[in-house]
């Protein structure tokens, strides 16, 4: 008897170390073949495509040598370095300070702040660009005219066309990616470890940068390197605001040679290698700044959390969280809305100009704008769930160490960020109009061009969701019998909710904005909004460009609401819940 | 039911060495408690039970099957062996019903059985009336009783246990290991038990293995390793312990400064000269009073605690050498009074000095 | 396309000529044929940069409504997005494209080389304004859009430049917008075009003025119409137009030392998969129906019969357009002096 039962266990014992194996085996192969085809294919492309000559088409390192010895290519790889460097530096001045007075204090119009600083997110930066320049061109913007009015003086107060001007405009909508991800980080964090330093006497600001800023530090510095990315990648708010002064950066100078004959796609893939370098290095030190600190910590009890009263300070505080919402989406829509209001907006917001036509003309009557709006919702939401599901599989994969060699993977799922999106849109019509791979003119396309570039938002995301969950509770289920896969699915994917549609968000919302990557993949019936606006734009229909951005911003924000609205009841039960299982 | 087998286990992590060749043998239905500071190995044994690490050498045998080696791990799921966490690990979203019954749904059982079971368990940790709460609404001491109904409810024939009393408080865990030993009783599961608490172990185990360095330095009934350790370490590490320096003088005899003590040689030495320990518990040292023919020292008094149920005397017997002695709350000592000491040599062990000692092999 | 002989293709032209002048446009008897061969393809992607999106919507709309049982899809992108995808598409035997218009010579020149479009004769072609006609000895490409480069400026402006040279006068110093020729390729002609009448002293001239230099010739628009600047350069005539129809404070001046004439070309794929719709369309665009379309949206008419938005015509406009032999040197240039001089 018990020789029999022993002999069935050792087989039941080995078919599932089998079984188990084969599983772990399929969906690794999947997952790899799956980024294969995503990322390493088209990247490939763009390596391949980089050592090769615009006119002969033959094998060269002409490009290369030429990226590294003319002054006129440095200019523009040092304008953007500047460029980004700003920008990283005040979103985070912004972002961090601005997350904390919504997670953690009482300050009033706490939802207000946070919708809009979305808002700000939501807006592709060519838009607010445009808006910035009928508020504060130099002769004509209603700011600089208003200052004019009321001062007597003859000189601008502000002036858009300049470094400072872009850096500002690329800073303002760059922060709601700090602000995001360090909001959701300190809301996971325990009230407990802020009233620590407040009883030892700490003050509250200090409080605030001596323990709560370097316990959410990682969050803090991926939002750092999010931001500079977003600045070396930026096309549409250089372009405008840059070009007067004859400034170029990586982005419009890559703009350049796509005007040259023939096109010099070449020489632009070779171009973004040194962006790639810039990039590896910012994550190294990332890790050198983090080191081997664990920030698991994160994630103990009471987090439904009381707010830190900020008592006089209140005011100054909201003035202070304002700032964002005002100058990335109150004071530009209010330009766009009223120019998308007027039947010419030359002639300024008088009442007999003013109309609903465009508004009619975009939803009812233009059959191009109906499929955009459409095209947009649908692709930017597939392209979202399907980059998340990436991402978390990576994530926990790198997190839960299963796979030797899956630092090289985190590694390689990051690179398209950085990437220009013109010049990835190239890489992947390289990678998908080949047989067997025929996929040009296709949704499938312009989806997988999407969760590539993409991928690293979702991938850090998902890891620091995971890493706010101990190993522990899917041991526990390991251990009474559930396999690896049914782990995840009952045990860490329920656990993951509330963060992973914040995450799904922070990448719907740029999906929704993003133009350059799908400029050589749309096709008639693929066409989505931004690309459509730019043409709009192009054409010089600026009422209609304004319509459709009040759309596009109109049709994310109730996108975003809903999600906050489905996750609102699993967020309550989760934010209690999660304190017990946490890592002690 | 069934028994493990563990034999010349060892894990690395790249050149640290978190186990070294270690051999057990836990009988069916015994509860056996890993005991040992942290860093000991006991919890790198215990990912290796649950099948969580693969063992970078020897094997483990479950009922006589192989689990573990460097070649092949079983994984958790297939082993039938239940671990309870430090940290409970209690799912947040689920009730504690929930918790407790999804190791008994992954087993496809009939809903009556399903039932019948869940209540079972619920019952043997006393959580019935609770069955509808969700882990924030619950203690800390009602959630590790859910881990344990949990780990229980599957029936595993190995129980495994992870420091499951630490984040308990004091009065909380005394009440718990009786808990632990009484459901053991009942179930008879065979049971590993890590703590790095001795009276943890103590009062649960059958057997305690005693580690450190990631060696078994002694493996036996609760009774042997309190009266009978195998060194220095293990004397020290259970309960309150004087640890004397001096030199071997020849088997049972060492020399502490001019004195020569006798006592139980259990330091394996020969020969004369060399440095080691005697080793005797505070209660047994006896004050004021010539016990018997030899081990009488004279002392002076440094400390007197009166702690109600005794009283904690320090006293110096050589210069830079003190021991201390627990004493009957009745006898009055004062600081700087000279005393006698007595050392009964049957309470006296003699251990190689711990940088001395020969490599400790398990019993 | 041998079934096409010169004479079926002539009385083509003749039965359109004659069909024009009674206002009706019947499908003629080679459009027949193209027709037939075009709805048999079942399909029509069109590749287009020239004409803003509403005008070129427009056009499809009527191509739909003549031509019924043919699949229209239109992508239109800026003029070079649309070349360097034809270009992408043709490097990975990909094309997708029936009909590429775009508004930039050097485009033709390139696929011309490459082999890439193919000869044929649209049937209409005798309708368009003769200097137009026969641009390609090869017939490769035909033209597509006819744009005008001259002076915009607000209605505030009561004595506007009367020339490219008058915009170097006093008043206008920092009043001037223009767009980079680094971007557009209607600003890149126009520097050609005024570097051989006036040489580099203009450039140098042009940048004591300070003008705000955007992307596009389309920005001189909006820094009119919000008041930022006064005057623009290099400005596009038939946006201006349209803007200014639309209600929008703004005047167009077609300077006295010539508008600057910019062809936008068509051409069919050597590749294309519906090479008969493509030609069909190319057909088409010389049609009344066509004209008429550009007539109301402000642009040239492709036909000396139509005439253009308010009465205009070619002979009515004082123009000029930069010799083809060495354009793509003279552009880049161009390009190298302006950067250099204006920045």
């Amino acid at each position: 008897m018990a020789s029999s039962r022993s002999v069935s266990a050792a087989r039941s014992a080995s078919v599932g170390y089998r079984c188990h194996h084969a599983f772990r085996l399929i969906v690794l192969v999947i997952l790899l073949a799956v980024l294969a085809l995503l990322i390493v294919q088209p990247l490939g492309w763009i390596v391949f495509n980089s050592f090769h000559d615009d006119v002969t088409g033959q094998w060269t390192l002409r490009n290369y040598v030429q990226i590294f010895t003319p002054t006129s290519l440095w200019a523009p790889l040092f304008n953007s370095l500047v460029l980004a460097t700003a920008v990283a530096v005040i979103s985070t001045l912004l972002g961090v300070p601005l997350a904390w007075l919504v997670a953690r204090t009482d300050m009033p119009m706490r939802g207000f702040v946070r919708l809009f600083t979305m808002a700000a997110f939501v807006t592709p930066s060519f838009i607010g660009a445009l808006g910035w320049i009928l508020l504060a061109a130099p002769n004509s913007g209603w700011l600089n005219v208003g200052w004019r009015a009321l001062s007597g003086a003859d000189w601008p107060l502000l002036s858009i066309y300049s470094m400072i001007g872009t850096i500002f405009v690329c800073s303002i909508y760059t922060v709601p990616y700090t602000f995001t991800l360090v909001s959701s980080a300190l809301e996971e964090m325990p009230v407990e470890l802020e009233d620590a330093a407040t009883t030892l006497g700490s003050g509250v600001v200090k409080t605030m940068f001596s323990v709560t800023i370097p316990l959410v530090m990682p969050a803090v510095l991926v939002g750092f390197i999010l931001s500079f990315i977003q600045g070396m990648t930026l096309f549409g708010v250089p372009a405008f605001l840059l070009t007067p002064s004859g400034t170029l950066v990586v982005t419009t100078k890559l703009a350049e040679f796509y005007q040259l004959f023939p096109p010099a796609l070449y020489m632009s893939a070779a171009y973004c290698m040194p962006l790639i370098a810039i990039t590896g290095m910012l994550f190294y030190a990332r890790r050198c700044i983090l080191g081997r600190r664990q920030f698991t910590t994160v994630g103990g009890k009471g987090r439904a959390g009381r707010k830190i009263r900020l008592k006089g300070w209140r005011l100054p505080a909201l003035a202070f969280a304002l700032i964002v919402p005002v100058t990335a989406v109150v004071l530009p829509y209010i330009a766009i809305v009223l120019v998308s209001l007027s039947r010419a907006w030359g002639l300024g917001p008088i009442p007999s100009n003013l109309t609903l036509h465009w508004y009619r003309w975009a939803i009812f009557e233009n059959a191009e704008t109906q499929r955009a709006i459409v095209n947009s919702l649908l692709y930017a939401g597939g392209a979202a769930s399907f980059c998340m599901i990436i991402g978390i599989l990576v994530a926990y994969i790198v997190e839960r160490k299963l796979l030797r060699g899956a630092g090289l993977i985190a590694a390689l799922v990051t690179i398209p960020i950085i990437i220009p999106g013109i010049v990835l849109s190239v890489g992947f019509f390289s990678a998908y109009t080949r047989q067997p791979l025929t996929l040009y003119g296709t949704a499938t396309i312009i989806i997988a061009a999407f969760v590539a570039t993409f991928l690293p938002i979702a991938y850090s995301q998902a890891g620091s969701i995971l890493k706010g969950i101990s190993p522990d509770l899917e041991r526990a289920a390991r251990s009474v019998g559930a396999t690896e896969a049914r782990t995840f699915a009952s045990i860490t994917a329920p656990l993951m909710r509330g963060g992973l549609v914040a995450g799904w968000l922070l990448v719907f919302i740029p999906i929704m904005r993003e133009l350059s990557v799908a400029i050589f993949l749309v096709s008639p019936r693929t066409n989505v909004m931004t690309t459509l606006i730019y043409n709009y734009k192009d054409g010089g229909n600026y009422e209609a460009v304004c319509a459709a951005s009040a759309l596009l911003l109109f049709a994310t924000l109730i996108v975003v609401l809903l999600a906050r609205f489905v996750t609102e009841g699993a967020a309550y039960r989760r934010r209690n819940a999660a304190s017990l299982g946490a890592v002690p | 039911m069934s028994d493990i087998d563990i034999r010349q286990l060892s894990k690395s992590y790249g050149a640290y060495q978190a186990l070294k060749s270690i051999d057990l043998h836990i009988p069916d239905g015994a509860l056996l408690a890993l005991l040992g500071p942290s860093g000991c190995g006991k919890s790198t044994t215990l990912q290796l039970l649950a099948g969580f690490d693969t063992p970078s050498g020897g094997e483990i045998r479950a009922g006589g099957e192989l689990i573990s080696s460097p070649q092949r791990v079983v994984p958790p799921e297939r082993r039938g062996i239940s671990l309870v966490f430090q940290n409970y690990a209690v799912w947040p979203h689920k009730t504690v019903a929930e918790n407790v019954a999804f190791g008994l749904q992954l087993r496809k059982l009939a809903r009556a059985e399903l039932e019948a079971r869940l209540s079972r368990a619920l019952e043997a940790v006393r959580l019935t009336p609770l069955r509808d709460r969700y882990p924030f609404e619950l203690s800390g001491g009602q959630q590790q009783r859910v881990a344990l109904a949990r780990a229980l409810a599957v029936e595993p024939r190995i129980l495994l246990l992870d420091e499951p009393l630490s984040n308990l408080d004091a009065h909380l865990r005394e009440e718990m290991r009786f808990e632990i030993r009484r459901v053991h009783d009942e179930l008879g599961i065979t049971t590993v038990y890590v703590t790095h608490d001795q009276g943890e172990a103590l009062v649960t185990a059958d057997e305690v293995a005693v580690m450190k360095g990631g060696i078994v330095q002694q493996l036996g009934s609760p009774e042997d390793i309190f009266e009978r350790p195998s060194n220095a370490f293990v004397a020290s590490f259970i309960g309150s312990n004087n640890e004397i320096p001096g030199q071997h003088e020849a088997p049972g005899q060492l020399r502490v400064a001019d004195t020569l003590l006798h006592a139980q040689d259990r330091s394996g030495l020969s020969g004369p000269g060399r440095k080691a320990v005697l080793c005797i518990r505070p209660s047994r040292v006896r004050l004021g009073e010539a016990g018997g023919a030899t081990n009488n020292l004279n002392g002076v008094v440094r400390r007197s605690a009166y702690l109600g149920e005794y009283r904690d005397v320090l006293v110096e017997i050589a210069p830079n050498t003190t021991l201390r002695a627990f004493v009957s709350p009745h006898l009055h000592f004062q600081p700087g009074e000279p005393v006698l000491v007595h050392l009964p040599p049957e309470h006296c062990q003699i251990f190689a000095a711990p940088d001395d000692a020969p490599r400790a092999r398990p019993l | 396309m041998a079934a096409f002989s010169r004479r079926h293709v002539l009385m083509g032209g003749a039965a359109a000529l004659a069909a024009s002048a009674l206002r009706i446009s019947p499908v003629s008897a080679a459009d027949d044929a193209l027709y037939a061969a075009a709805k048999k393809e079942g399909a029509l992607n069109l590749y287009w940069g020239s004409y803003e999106q509403k005008t070129i919507e427009e056009i499809r709309d009527a191509f739909k409504a003549k031509y019924p049982g043919i699949e229209v899809s239109l992508l239109r992108q800026a003029s070079q997005t649309i070349f360097t995808r034809l270009r992408l598409e043709i490097q990975n035997d990909a094309v997708q494209c029936d009909s590429i218009g775009t508004t930039n010579l050097l485009h033709y020149k390139d696929l011309q080389k490459l082999g890439a479009i193919q000869p044929f004769k649209p049937t209409n072609i005798n309708m368009v304004p003769e200097a137009f006609r026969n641009i390609d000895p090869e017939n490769t490409y035909h033209v597509g859009a006819i744009s005008l480069t001259t002076i915009n400026q607000s209605t505030s402006v009561t004595a506007p430049p009367a020339s490219w040279t008058a915009l170097l006068d006093a008043p206008w110093a920092n009043q001037i917008t223009t767009g980079s020729p680094a971007f557009s390729g209607d600003v890149a002609s126009w520097v050609v075009a005024i570097r051989k009448k006036y040489g580099d002293d203009f450039l140098r001239a042009f940048a004591k003025q300070k003008p705000k230099v955007g992307q596009s010739n389309v920005d001189t628009v909006t820094d009119i119409l919000s008041g930022e600047r006064k005057v623009g350069s290099a400005a596009p005539f038939s946006y201006s137009l349209t803007q200014q129809a639309a209600g929008n404070p703004i005047g167009v001046t077609v300077p006295s030392d010539d508008a600057i004439l910019n062809l936008g070309l068509t051409a069919v794929p050597t590749k294309a998969p519906h090479p008969n719709a493509g030609k069909l369309f190319t057909d088409f665009l010389y049609s009344v129906e066509v004209s008429n379309i550009l007539a109301k949206n402000f642009w040239p008419t492709l036909r000396t019969d139509v005439p253009w938005a308010e009465g205009r015509t070619l002979e009515s406009i004082k123009w000029y357009r930069n010799p083809v032999d060495n354009l793509a040197a003279e552009v880049a240039e161009g390009i190298a002096k302006w950067k250099e001089i204006v920045g």
